[in-house]
C-alpha cells in the first residue's frame, strides 16, 4: 500500500485513525502494531514473514547481547550475519549469480527472487539497534511487540526515514498526541502529498514522454535529465514529509529526511542535506568505525570509496548504483582535497556547480542500462547528431514549464521564508492564517483529483 | 483556532468520502471513460496470498470514488488553468474540438505494418488482383494551431511507398479531408462530411460508384471517446448516418455473432454510439449486394471502415471486411476465399503506428 493512494488515504487511514484515538492509551500500541503489520501484508502478504523473523531476531540478539556481555560481539555479528544474510539474498543474490557468470564464464541459473518491499530500510534500522546496544548507547526493549512495533511502524516501514530506535525509544513507552502535533502532521503530509502526486508523478510524466518523442534533441535530454532530478526529489522527499507527518498524527517525532538538497553548494553539503537518515547511518556505522578521517588522508579516501560504494549499492543491485556511488565518493575526495576554499569564495557558482553534477548523477542513478546511459550522456552533451531544439521540446517545454518553474521554486526555502517573514507582521497575520487554512483544503483536494484519475502514481525509492 | 481548522478539513475529507464510498451504491459502468468498472473483488486465500486479491481492491476503491467525474474536472482544470499544460494525459481542446497527442513515429511499428500487408499479399493474394492502399490521417494534421506536434503524413507515406513494392497502389486522402469531417469528440471522421471520399476512393479502384439518394438519421447524444477523456465540460457530438431502402434491407453476416445484422444498429452499445456502424468492433464481415450483380471488394480496416462502407454498398456485389486487431492472419486462410476481388488496405495513422495490434 502506498500513502498516495485511495485506499490508504480513503479506507486504511481514517479505520486506523478512529481505532487509535477511540481506545484507551494501553491499546494504542495494539492498533499501530496490527495495522502496520496490515500495511505490510496488505502490499507484500508472502514476506510479512520475512519481516517478523527480523523482527524477532533483532529482537532477541539485542536482549542477549545486554544479558550475555561476554559473548556480546558473537552475538552481534550472528545478527548481523543473518540480517544482511536476508538482505543479500533477497536483494542481491541474482545480481552475485550474474556476476560470477561473466567474470568466471559460469552457467549457473540466475534466481529471479522477488525482493521484500522496504527490506534495505527495515534491515539497515534493526541493525542500528543491535549495533547501538552493543555499544551501549540505547537499552533493549523489554517487550518483543514494542520492538516489532517500532521497527514495522508503518509511517516509515518501506521507504524511511530510517529511524533510530533512540529517537523513538520513549515515544513507544510514552507519548503526548496534542491538537498542535495532529495539525503539524496533517501540514506535513498534506505538503508530501501534493509533492508526490502534484510534481514528482507530473514530471515523471515529463521524463516517460521525452524518453520516447520522435525528434530528440540538446534541449530535450537536459530538461528530461533536470526533471529526472526534480521527480526523484519530491517523490522521496515528499513521502519523507508524508511519513514523518502520519507519525506526528500518532505522537511520533522522526527526524528530518531532507533539507533542500537541491540547493546545496557543494556535494559534501549535498549528501548533509539529502536522505540524512541513510548517510548517517553509513557516516555511524561504516565510516567512523573504519577510522573516518582519523588516519590520514590516503586512509580517508579509501574510508570514502567504500563508504560510497555501498551507498550506491544500497540503492540496487546494479552496476549503475555502484558506479553512481563511486561517483559521489570521487567528487566528495575531489571537494575535500581541492575545491574546498573555491566553492566557499563563489557560492553562487558552488550551487550551479552542485545542482550540475547532482542532475548528472541523476541520470546515472536513472539508466540501469549501461548502453542506454551512455547514449543519453551522448545526447546531453552533444555527441550525437541531433538538433539543439525540435518542435517537440518546444512543445513539451511550453506544456510542463509551469511545473517546472514550480519545482524549481519548491527546492528552495524561498516560499516558506517569504510567508514566515509576512507572518511576523501583525497586519498580514490573520489573512495569512484564513489562506493558510484554505491553502491546506485545496492542496489536499487537488492531490486528491488527481489520484482519482491517476495515470503515473510509482514510488521511486520502493525498490530500494 | 487555526489547527482546529486544519485538522477539521483533513478528517472531513477522509472520514466523508469514506462514509460515501461505503453508503453510495457501486457504478456498473463510468459513460463518460467508456468502461465498465471494477467491481468488488470475490475473496480467495490464494488471492490473497499472491496479492491479486488486493491490486483488485485497490481498482475497485479508485474506479468507485464517489464523485468520480467531479475529481476529474478539479484534475484537468488545474492542468490546463493552474499548471497551464497544454494537454491532459495527451487531451486538449482547440477550437471546441477535442484531440488526442498524435503518437511518436515508431519505425518498428511501421516496418511490422508494411511487413504484416507484404505477408497477406504473399500468402493468399493472387496476380489478378489490384491491391490497394490508403491512410486516413489522425485530425491533428489539420489542427490551425502549429504549437502542437504533428505527425508526419509525408514522411509516412515515403515509408510505406519505399517498403511495400509496385503492387500496392496508394491512394491519397489527406487533401481530401479536412478538420470539419471528424467529429468534434471522437477520433473518427463523420459518416456525412465523407460521401465525396467514398467516391473518390472507389473510383480511384478503377470502379463505378454507384451514386443514390441518402436519408440523413440522427443519433444523439454522441460521447465520442475523446469526450471522456478530456474531463471537461464541452457539448457532446450527434452521430448523422446516411440510410436509404437498399441499404436497409442488405444484409450483414457477422462471422464473430455467427448471425445476420443490419448495417447500422443505433442501440448496439451503452458504451461507444459509434458502434452502430457494422456492429463496431468485429472481426470477419461478410455484405452481400443482390441489387449489384459485379464487383467484389476485400477491405483490411480499422475503425474508421466501418462508416464508410455503407458508403460503397451499393457499388459492389460483395464486400468483405477484415479487421486485423481481432482475427489471426492465419485463420484467414479457412475462413474467405481470395479469388479476384480488389484489395484495399484502409488504415489510420494510430493504428499503422501501432501495428503490433495487427495479428
Amino acid at each position: 500500500m502506498v500513502f498516495s493512494s485511495i485506499t490508504f488515504l480513503f479506507y486504511f487511514l481514517p479505520i486506523v485513525l478512529f481505532c487509535y484515538y477511540v481506545l484507551f492509551r494501553k491499546y494504542k500500541n495494539t492498533v499501530l502494531l496490527l495495522a502496520s503489520l496490515f500495511f505490510y501484508f496488505y502490499g507484500e502478504p508472502k514476506y510479512i514473514f520475512v519481516l517478523l523473523f527480523s523482527c524477532f531476531i533483532n529482537y532477541f540478539c539485542g536482549r542477549l547481547i545486554e544479558k550475555i556481555p561476554k559473548y556480546r560481539t558473537l552475538i552481534l555479528v550472528i545478527d548481523l550475519v543473518i540480517s544482511f544474510g536476508l538482505l543479500l539474498y533477497f536483494k542481491y543474490f541474482g545480481f552475485l549469480v550474474e556476476n560470477l557468470n561473466t567474470i568466471f564464464s559460469l552457467e549457473m541459473v540466475i534466481p529471479h527472487i522477488v525482493m521484500p518491499i522496504g527490506i534495505s530500510f527495515f534491515t539497515f534500522q534493526a541493525t542500528s539497534y543491535t549495533i547501538d546496544i552493543y555499544r551501549g548507547e540505547v537499552k533493549s526493549a523489554k517487550n518483543f511487540w514494542s520492538f516489532t512495533t517500532y521497527l514495522s511502524l508503518f509511517p516509515q516501514l518501506v521507504a524511511g526515514p530510517i529511524v533510530r530506535y533512540e529517537t523513538v525509544q520513549n515515544e513507544l513507552e510514552q507519548r503526548t498526541e496534542s491538537k498542535e502535533t495532529f495539525a503539524s502532521g496533517v501540514r506535513r503530509f498534506t505538503i508530501g502529498l501534493a509533492k508526490k502526486v502534484l510534481l514528482a508523478n507530473v514530471l515523471g510524466e515529463l521524463v516517460a514522454i521525452l524518453a520516447d518523442i520522435s525528434v530528440s534533441s540538446i534541449l530535450s535530454y537536459w530538461i528530461q535529465a533536470i526533471a529526472i532530478t526534480l521527480q526523484l526529489y519530491f517523490d522521496f522527499s515528499g513521502y519523507s514529509d508524508m511519513a514523518i507527518g502520519l507519525g506526528l498524527m500518532f505522537g511520533f517525532h522522526f527526524l528530518e529526511n531532507f533539507n533542500y538538497p537541491l540547493i546545496a553548494k557543494s556535494i559534501t553539503d549535498f549528501w548533509r542535506r539529502w536522505h540524512i537518515s541513510l548517510s548517517t547511518w553509513f557516516k555511524d556505522y561504516v565510516y567512523i568505525p573504519l577510522g573516518g578521517n582519523r588516519k590520514g588522508i590516503i586512509r580517508q579516501c579509501f574510508n570514502i570509496l567504500i563508504v560510497w560504494c555501498l551507498t550506491g549499492l544500497w540503492h540496487g543491485a546494479s552496476w549503475n548504483f555502484v558506479i553512481w556511488g563511486l561517483y559521489f565518493g570521487v567528487l566528495l575526495i575531489i571537494e575535500k582535497t581541492l575545491l574546498k576554499k573555491v566553492l566557499k569564495l563563489h557560492p553562487y557558482l558552488a550551487r550551479i556547480y552542485t545542482f550540475i553534477l547532482i542532475v548528472i548523477s541523476f541520470v546515472i542513478f536513472h539508466f540501469d542500462d549501461y548502453h542506454e546511459l551512455i547514449l543519453f550522456l551522448k545526447g546531453m552533451f552533444g555527441f550525437l547528431s541531433i538538433p539543439l531544439v525540435s518542435q517537440e521540446t518546444i512543445y513539451y517545454l511550453r506544456s510542463y514549464g509551469v511545473v517546472l518553474l514550480v519545482s524549481l521554486f519548491a527546492i528552495s526555502p524561498l516560499g516558506k521564508r517569504f510567508v514566515h517573514s509576512l507572518m511576523c507582521k501583525p497586519r498580514f497575520k490573520h489573512v495569512i492564517d484564513v489562506l493558510e487554512v484554505g491553502y491546506y483544503f485545496v492542496l489536499l483536494f487537488v492531490s486528491v483529483s488527481f489520484l482519482v484519475d491517476e495515470a503515473y502514481n510509482p514510488f521511486l525509492y520502493f525498490r530500494f | 483556532m487555526k489547527d482546529n481548522f486544519i485538522i477539521g478539513e483533513f478528517i472531513l475529507l477522509i472520514f466523508g468520502f469514506f462514509l460515501f464510498s461505503i453508503l453510495l451504491p457501486d457504478e456498473e459502468i463510468s459513460l463518460s471513460e467508456r468502461r465498465k468498472l471494477a467491481q468488488f473483488p470475490n475473496f480467495s486465500v490464494d488471492g490473497m496470498m499472491k496479492g491479486d486479491y488486493f491490486s483488485d481492491l485497490d481498482q475497485y476503491f479508485s474506479d468507485q470514488f464517489p464523485y468520480r467525474d467531479t475529481f476529474r474536472r478539479i484534475k484537468a482544470y488545474t492542468q490546463f488553468s493552474l499548471f497551464q499544460k497544454l494537454d491532459n494525459e495527451g487531451i486538449f481542446i482547440q477550437d471546441d474540438s477535442v484531440f488526442s497527442l498524435s503518437s511518436t513515429w515508431n519505425q518498428k511499428e511501421i516496418d511490422h505494418f508494411t511487413d504484416k500487408l507484404t505477408e497477406i499479399k504473399e500468402r493468399y493474394l493472387t496476380n489478378q488482383q489490384n491491391i490497394y492502399y490508403s491512410v486516413i490521417p489522425d485530425k491533428n494534421a489539420y489542427l490551425e494551431n502549429t504549437l502542437y506536434p504533428k505527425f508526419n503524413y509525408s514522411r509516412l507515406i515515403t515509408e510505406l511507398n519505399h517498403q511495400l513494392d509496385a503492387d500496392f497502389q496508394y491512394i491519397d486522402l489527406f487533401s481530401k479531408l479536412s478538420l470539419e469531417d471528424y467529429y468534434r469528440t471522437d477520433i473518427h471522421w463523420r459518416q456525412d462530411k465523407i460521401v465525396d471520399i467514398a467516391s473518390y476512393l472507389v473510383e480511384e479502384m478503377n470502379h463505378h460508384y454507384v451514386s443514390s439518394e441518402k436519408e440523413k438519421r440522427n443519433f444523439s447524444p454522441f460521447y465520442g471517446s475523446l469526450y471522456g477523456q478530456v474531463a471537461l465540460p464541452i457539448s457532446p457530438d450527434t452521430i448523422t448516418y446516411l440510410t436509404n431502402d437498399t441499404l436497409e434491407s442488405i444484409q450483414v453476416w457477422n462471422f464473430e455473432d455467427q448471425k445476420m445484422e443490419s448495417v447500422y444498429q443505433p442501440n448496439s452499445s451503452d458504451i461507444d454510439s459509434y458502434d452502430l456502424f457494422l456492429s463496431g468492433p468485429t472481426p470477419l464481415l461478410e455484405i452481400e449486394n443482390s441489387n449489384q450483380t459485379e464487383g467484389e471488394l476485400i477491405i483490411f480496416r480499422d475503425s474508421f471502415a466501418s462508416s464508410l462502407t455503407p458508403l460503397i454498398i451499393e457499388s459492389y456485389h460483395h464486400i468483405t471486411l477484415i479487421d486485423l486487431r481481432y482475427i489471426s492472419t492465419d485463420l484467414l486462410e479457412n475462413l474467405v476465399d481470395f479469388t479476384n476481388q480488389d484489395i484495399l488496405f484502409l488504415y489510420s495513422i494510430p493504428v499503422i503506428n501501432q501495428s503490433n495490434i495487427l495479428k
